[in-house]
């Protein structure tokens, strides 16, 4: 079953795709903020991952999400992701949408 | 005269060795973006290269030349030219940064236009690069070369209201406000897009969010805070002394962006950055209330443990208060630098760089000191993205204790575009 933080993701990433576009732009910006607040340095492991995966998941489904919107993923994984999350994005170079997104992604999180 | 020559960011010698233009030797220069402020620093005598992405600019700018300069829209064929000595780099703000340093990499001065650079990154790479290939950079904060920020400089330095405690600066909002979300689509012929994204993730074209409003989107402009305000803070930091600014800092921001538009900068913002050695507080407010007792579209209240004083703008066109003006700083006091010539502040700018590229002597808004101020409104926008209180420490170059902060110092870039070289 998947946890809380991980659906929340992929619901934002669902009302991204809404043809007002404030409301897309509010989904957008609520993913962000989401992301920034798991990411801070007393965050939980654990929801940090959660949060993690939803993107990674958003991120791969070429079929379900647009391609900003799965760019948009890629960039905030780059701001949270591990070295797990590092790996999975580089199977995604080679996606001719989102591609080079995933390889910045990862230069962000490999970046020392 | 002004300490520049010996302050604490001159960690490299003032004079840079290069062999110098005699006097009557003609700086042959390319442009590189010539819309906006780009164009008003083309020299029409001695142009030998003219780049923009949008051919309507080239076409414009090329008519006002003499000869037949190079018309092009990448900026690395101006580079490659042998018979060019300097490059004016009047892009959007993202470019600012790496076109610096791969002009300094190819032997070029540079003039760019302010913002400095979008990182921390290229911030030091821009340092760097100038200071490896001994290259003259000026960056396009002209309040440095206006004589009103000048007497404002003096009156401050010289200690009229002592021990500055707190800045406070007043700001309009964004100029864009209306509920807009553009188009998306092709661009229009003549607009190399590609080019003009750049470095920058990919996202389509959409005609109001480049030329003069890059400004408000994040990944080209990070708002008025990074666009004006590097004009603003650099006249706070030179009043005050600070232009070395060395240890570490605390920033905190908080505003909002427009909920009904395209752009994703903060609309409205307020930043607080609290100083160490010296204690000292710097506010940005956006909006911000204009001083009534010396109003103005921007500026900034000087508050010190003796008095307080006003200055306006920051720009060429700043203004300061009476008393300011009237200050005739002692023999040995500070007296603020500048060029000689009294031509408007932006030419004075100018021709304080080209003088200097015959001298090699670093000039007023030498890229170093660019790079201290840039980084104020660099940490703010990342605080503001992040929501929360950060701590930088300049001396280490990063935040402290903050992982997802310090992986907003460097931006990657879309291939093939790297600092290490074109």
């Amino acid at each position: 079953m998947m946890d809380e933080l991980t659906s929340r993701i992929m619901d934002l990433a669902n009302r991204m795709a809404d043809p007002d576009k404030a409301k897309a732009k509010m989904a957008k910006v609520a993913m962000e903020k989401l992301v920034h607040v798991q990411a801070r340095p007393d965050g939980n492991k654990k929801d940090r991952e959660s949060v993690a995966k939803g993107l990674l998941s958003v991120a791969k489904d070429g079929n379900a999400y647009s391609r900003m919107t799965r760019a948009h993923a890629i960039r905030l994984l780059g701001y949270i992701g591990a070295g797990s999350e590092e790996r999975a994005l580089g199977a995604l170079e080679k996606d001719p949408e989102v591609g080079e997104d995933a390889r910045m992604a990862r230069e962000r999180i490999r970046r020392k | 005269m002004e300490q520049r020559k010996t302050g604490r960011v001159a960690g490299f010698p003032t004079i840079i060795p290069q062999q110098a233009f005699g006097a009557n030797e003609r700086i042959v220069y390319g442009h590189i973006g010539v819309g906006g402020m780009g164009s008003s620093h083309i020299v029409p005598d001695s142009c030998a290269a003219i780049c923009d992405v949008d051919a309507e600019k080239v076409k414009a700018a090329a008519a006002k030349v003499k000869g037949s300069p190079l018309l092009t829209d990448d900026y690395r064929r101006v580079l490659d030219r042998k018979d060019i000595d300097a490059v004016t780099i009047g892009t959007p703000d993202h470019w600012h940064g790496l076109m610096t340093v791969h002009a300094c990499q190819a032997g070029k001065d540079v003039y760019s236009e302010k913002p400095t650079c979008k990182t921390i990154e290229e911030g030091r790479a821009m340092i760097d690069a100038a200071r490896r290939h001994k290259r003259v950079v000026q960056i396009g904060a002209q309040g440095r070369s206006n004589p009103m920020a000048a007497a404002a400089c003096n009156y401050i330095r010289n200690g009229q209201i002592g021990k500055v405690g707190q800045v406070v600066i007043w700001h309009p909002n964004n100029y864009v406000d209306k509920n807009d979300f553009g188009s998306e689509g092709p661009p229009p012929p003549g607009m190399n897009w590609e080019m003009w994204l750049g470095p920058l993730a990919w996202r389509p074209y959409n005609p109001i969010t480049c030329h003069f409003n890059f400004r408000w989107m994040m990944d080209s402009g990070a708002g008025f805070i990074r666009d004006r305000g590097n004009h603003a803070l650099s006249i706070v930091l030179w009043c005050l002394g600070q232009d070395g600014w060395d240890k570490p800092v605390t920033v905190e921001a908080t505003g909002e962006t427009n909920p009904n538009s395209v752009y994703d900068a903060p609309l409205t913002m307020r930043v607080v950055w609290e100083f160490s050695e010296p204690r000292w507080t710097l506010v940005w407010e956006q909006p911000g209330k204009p001083n009534l007792r010396f109003p103005g579209e921007w500026g900034a209240t000087y508050t010190g443990d003796k008095g307080d004083v006003i200055v306006l703008g920051g720009d060429g066109g700043c203004d300061v208060e009476q008393k300011a003006k009237d200050f005739i700083p002692p023999d040995k006091g500070f007296k603020a630098y500048m060029e000689p010539e009294e031509v408007d502040p932006t030419e004075r700018h100018r021709r304080n760089w080209r003088r200097c590229i015959k001298t090699r002597e670093k000039p007023v808004m030498d890229v170093e000191i660019g790079v201290k101020v840039i980084t104020l409104p660099i940490i703010a926008n990342i605080a503001w993205q992040l929501g929360r209180k950060l701590t930088y420490d300049p001396k280490q170059w990063k935040f402290i204790n903050d992982e997802e902060a310090n992986r907003f110092l460097a931006e990657p870039y879309r291939r093939p575009w790297s600092l290490k070289g074109y």
